[in-house]
């Protein structure tokens, strides 16, 4: 198993990159809500990168659509990354019905181009 | 049940939840269990755990205990607490917003879960995970649909169920009285037909409804059984008349594969309400 490691990436032109390898679950959640919240409180646009995530359980992805949430409230950008990504990870945000509601994007430039974008509009 | 192949006791603790997917993992590997498994119960399991850790202590720490039984081509799973049991809650305090979905997770990626326990008596969520997936191929996905659909397996009750459903859509569909027993007629005639003319295949009827307006198609059908079907259907005189008189339109539509499909629309808006 790998354990779950969170990596804060800033971007230039307002965006940052949480990216998440490894298992997360109800344990890791609070750092990377933690994370998340320090990103939207600098007024940066947010992505959540998953593609080297192992393992999510409901907990972290429910933190993740918070994150959604709270990003459009501050007039964020947000966007989720996943490169390949694991199965499992696929899986949980399809049967969550995650990629109809949320942007899910394969490339990081895209993803950071929305979450940047977004909030630039915003101003 | 004969003993369990392990059982895995430990605090309930979020950091704990880990070990549980390691010794899975570790179970899945002894007994060849694929990749797309070993993550489905992975998650399963993990989402019964967090539920303990979250919700079976509130005020004290207390354990979880994870056990397996390979039963067959099943493994079955027992996460079990010693906490206050299962309570329906009308808010999570947890969080804001927290997204509930452990229990439809563990729902949607097992064969089976069933949840015992109760105030003060803690809670044992059992999982049934079947292992070999080729087996589950009989299992036919729910198919979409706006019209109302029904299969009927051969030798299947066709006429009661049909006869109701029929009555039910006729009414909403605004059809008059007499239309409304035409229907009932027109479910007994195409149940006693269609069954001794099918193929030995299930018998699918679908049926739109519209405001005055029911329209079947029943099939697959013989070819030629829907002419043998309005011959049947000949009885002369009231109080029956010929399928020709109740419906106000049949056809047989050809099958691809052979066969044909009985078309009947019964009623029609004008004629319904005058």
């Amino acid at each position: 198993m790998q354990p779950g490691r969170l990596l804060l990436e800033p971007e230039e032109g307002g965006a940052s990159v949480v990216r998440l390898s490894g298992e997360h679950d109800l344990h890791t959640m609070p750092e990377i809500r933690s994370s998340f919240e320090a990103v939207i409180r600098e007024g940066r646009g947010l992505v959540v990168d998953l593609s080297p995530t192992t393992f999510m359980d409901s907990s972290v992805l429910g933190t993740i659509v918070e994150a959604q949430q709270e990003a459009e409230k501050a007039g964020l950008g947000f966007a989720i990354l996943l490169e390949g990504g694991s199965g499992a990870v696929r899986k949980l945000l399809e049967m969550t019905g995650v990629p109809g509601s949320l942007p899910v994007l394969a490339s990081r430039t895209a993803a950071v181009e929305l979450a940047r974008g977004r909030g630039s509009a915003a101003q | 049940m004969t003993a369990p192949q392990f059982v895995l006791t430990l605090p309930a603790e979020a950091d704990n939840v880990a070990v549980v997917r390691q010794a899975l993992a570790g179970l899945a590997e002894a007994i060849g269990l694929d990749e797309v498994h070993t993550a489905d119960l992975k998650t399963v399991v993990s989402e019964a755990c967090m539920n303990v850790v979250v919700h079976a202590y509130p005020e004290r720490d207390g354990p979880m205990e994870i056990s397996t039984w390979p039963d067959g081509d099943q493994l079955r799973v027992v996460v079990r607490d010693e906490g206050i049991g299962f309570q329906p809650r009308p808010a999570d305090e947890s969080g804001p917003a927290r997204l509930r979905l452990g229990l439809p997770l563990i729902a949607a990626l097992s064969d089976g879960f069933e949840i015992r326990g109760g105030p003060g008596r803690g809670t044992e969520v059992r999982i049934t995970k079947r292992l070999a997936p080729n087996e589950r191929t009989e299992t036919t996905p729910v198919e979409a649909t706006e019209d109302t659909a029904l299969r009927f397996a051969p030798g299947a009750p066709v006429q009661p169920v049909l006869g109701r459903v029929l009555g039910a859509l006729a009414a909403r569909a605004n059809l008059s009285i007499d239309r409304l027993s035409d229907s009932q007629l027109l479910a007994d005639a195409v149940s006693a037909q269609a069954l001794s003319e099918g193929q030995g295949e299930p018998l699918s009827i679908s049926i739109a409804d519209s405001a005055g307006m029911l329209e079947l198609h029943v099939d697959p059908l013989v070819e030629g059984g829907v002419a043998r079907l309005l011959d049947a259907m000949e009885i002369p005189g009231p109080p029956i008349g010929s399928l020709r008189s109740l419906a106000s339109e049949i056809r047989a539509e050809p099958l691809e594969g052979g066969g044909e499909r009985l078309v009947i629309a019964i009623g029609e808006a004008a004629e319904a309400r005058g």
